[in-house]
């Protein structure tokens, strides 16, 4: 699953139209909209309340093996053209000093600056940072979900020294959809890398399944789910080891068996 | 390739860290206050890291040099470790430094100077006795080299300091620097070798087993002392004769009165890096093996461990002096 945090509708339109999101309208708290694979929150304005539907959400998404994020929005900037794109390589919290790096992972097709994450709206510019307000409080929830490799911010600049006025909202989403395709490229990658965290996890049906054929302790859990995560990463097929195993009546013969078939596997690396 | 260059402010204008970001026109770099800041937040994913880790800069103040843990050396009765960098180029599986740190970026402390004073001091406090330092203990010693410079530096310091010896540990073919320059007994270079077959399936981006023996015979027959290291012994059911196989490529080319040192050991890994490196390769058949704890360390069952320690050593001994064999009480 990948999850998208915008603080404003207007940052969140060109993603929503995009990728052909549907507002749910089963949930209060924040506004979500989703398809299939990915969802995304609109927090509103600050690193509170950005925190705080990173939270939500993830809460919302908590039987999903893995979680990719990106938070996406409009920046001010010392000199940086209006309109230009930027990922987002090192975070500071004015108030806290407190910093946070998302880490590169694949290869970004965006300008690389660092930003720092303002507690109010601010005229100061200085050239070595990018301004907003909701990186820091979304980054530093996000990664007590997922590692930081899978969270990253994308922001848009929307005023400079030269420029300040402020957008209107049409302008700000027509500013970040003109950069849709490379946001898309990036999206696409990091889902990828998220997939690979998916893939070595053992689906909760196929977990569920093997659970119901014994009574399996705390520890015996621990050990089936390291042998199961072997068997399966080398192809083995789910249902055709439940029904191998559906012969034995206790947990301690079903994890023997599915050691044996481990150790068979592994002998010869 | 690097992903990203960090960069501690407090280096940021040193000679060597200028040359090295010379080397990375086209990186993005970050500074960053200390390298603590990147490299130990929890919320990382070392498997992730280490398709497109990134370098980081920095300068070590602290426990520059530490004592080697017991039974770590060659016969040396003062052994001493330091590491000029954290994790490596490499990815081979077995390597304990999956489970070790929470970030697979390269750290690289640029003060050489500094370490090299501790290493003085070193050798001071146990003069007139010969004191050895490992390298290579969080990294490997020369595969970096063309962007550390760590042997360009250290190796004419151990040089020029006398009753210091250094072993380089390695599994690259970087010996460039070394031949450039008149050898010095006091610095082996121990290559690191696992037969073919667990070469192929577990030491990934590490130059083959051919390439590093003609480095070892450059090395040697520049008149280099040079070591070998059988480290880690995985099993498989033609590990003996692999291994045959290796000890006999490795003797058709080198001549074993030039070898320094021999060690081997078996595949194991401390209880907590094994789980740590488990969780974070799942897939992997090495650590679905017939594996056992034994104090406190995860390996093969102890009578299989001494069946491959034993085949290999009566193997070794047919080549080597047996006064050359250390048998090895740690793991790389
Ligand atoms: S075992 Fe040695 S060469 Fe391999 S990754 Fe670890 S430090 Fe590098």
């Amino acid at each position: 699953m990948l999850i998208w945090i915008a603080a404003l509708h207007c940052e969140a339109k060109p993603v929503i139209d995009f990728y052909r999101l549907k507002k749910s309208p089963a949930h209060r708290g924040f506004d979500l909209y989703q398809n299939d694979d990915m969802c995304l929150v609109v927090s509103g304005i600050g690193k509170t309340s950005a925190a705080a539907a990173t939270a939500w959400v993830a809460a919302l998404q908590s039987t999903c093996a893995s979680t990719a994020w990106i938070n996406l929005g409009i920046a001010g900037a010392a000199s940086h053209e209006i309109g230009s794109a930027f990922w987002v390589s090192k975070i500071t919290c004015k108030s806290t000093g407190q910093n946070y790096y998302p880490v590169p992972t694949f290869s970004i097709d965006f300008n690389i600056s660092a930003c720092t994450t303002l507690d109010q709206a601010s005229n100061e510019y200085q050239p070595s940072t990018l301004y907003e307000m909701e990186a820091s409080g979304f980054f530093a929830t996000a990664t007590r979900f997922s590692s930081a490799e899978l969270i990253h911010c994308l922001k848009f600049v929307s005023d400079n020294q030269h420029q300040q006025s402020r957008f209107e909202k049409a302008a700000i989403s027509t500013l970040i959809n003109q950069h849709m395709e490379t946001i898309d490229k990036f999206a696409k990658n990091l889902q990828l890398l998220n997939q690979q965290c998916m893939n070595l996890k053992i689906d909760n049906t196929v977990w569920q399944s093997i659970l119901e054929q014994a009574r399996f302790s705390m520890t015996q859990q621990a050990q089936l789910k390291t042998v199961l995560g072997y068997l399966l990463s080398q192809g083995f097929d789910a249902e055709a080891l439940c029904q191998q195993v559906s012969q034995r009546t206790s947990s301690r013969e079903i994890l023997k068996q599915l050691n044996q078939i481990r150790l068979d596997q592994s002998r010869n690396l | 390739m690097v992903s990203c260059v960090y960069v501690e402010a407090a280096v940021r204008d040193h000679s060597r860290t200028q040359k090295i970001l010379d080397r990375y026109r086209q990186t993005p770099v970050v500074e960053i206050e200390h390298h603590g800041e990147v490299f130990n937040p929890r919320a990382q994913n070392f498997r992730l890291q280490k398709s497109n880790p990134a370098l980081i800069i920095s300068s070590k103040h602290q426990r520059r040099v530490m004592s080697a843990p017991e039974g770590y050396g060659l016969g040396g009765q003062h052994n001493y470790y330091f590491s000029h960098m954290l994790n490596c180029l490499y990815d081979c599986r077995y390597c304990f430094l999956q489970g070790m740190y929470p970030s697979a970026h390269q750290v690289i402390f640029v003060n050489y100077e500094d370490f090299a004073d501790s290493i003085t001091e070193a050798v001071e406090l146990h003069a007139p006795d010969p004191v050895w330092f490992f390298s290579g203990y969080d990294c490997d010693s020369l595969a970096y080299e063309p962007v550390t410079r760590f042997a360009e530096f250290f190796v004419p310091f151990i040089a020029r300091t006398e009753n210091s010896w250094l072993e380089l540990r390695t599994k690259s073919t970087q010996i460039r620097q070394l031949l450039k320059i008149e050898a010095c007994q006091r610095v082996v270079t121990a290559f690191s070798f696992t037969e073919a077959y667990s070469h192929a399936k577990l030491e990934h981006g590490v130059p083959s087993i051919a390439k590093r023996i003609e480095a070892m015979k450059a090395l040697s027959e520049a008149g280099w002392p040079i070591g070998l290291r059988f480290d880690p012994l995985v099993y498989h059911d033609n590990f003996t004769q692999s291994f045959a196989r290796l000890i006999e490529q490795i003797f058709s080319s080198i001549d074993a009165s030039h070898i320094h040192s021999v060690s081997l050991g078996t595949f194991r890994l401390p209880k907590d890096n094994f789980r740590q490196i488990q969780r974070l390769y799942p897939d992997e058949a090495l650590f679905a093996q017939k594996l056992e704890l034994n104090n406190a360390m995860m390996g093969y069952p102890l009578s299989q461990e001494q069946t491959m320690i034993n085949d290999c050593e009566s193997l070794l001994m047919k080549y080597i002096n047996p006064e050359t064999y250390f048998p090895c009480e740690w793991y790389e």
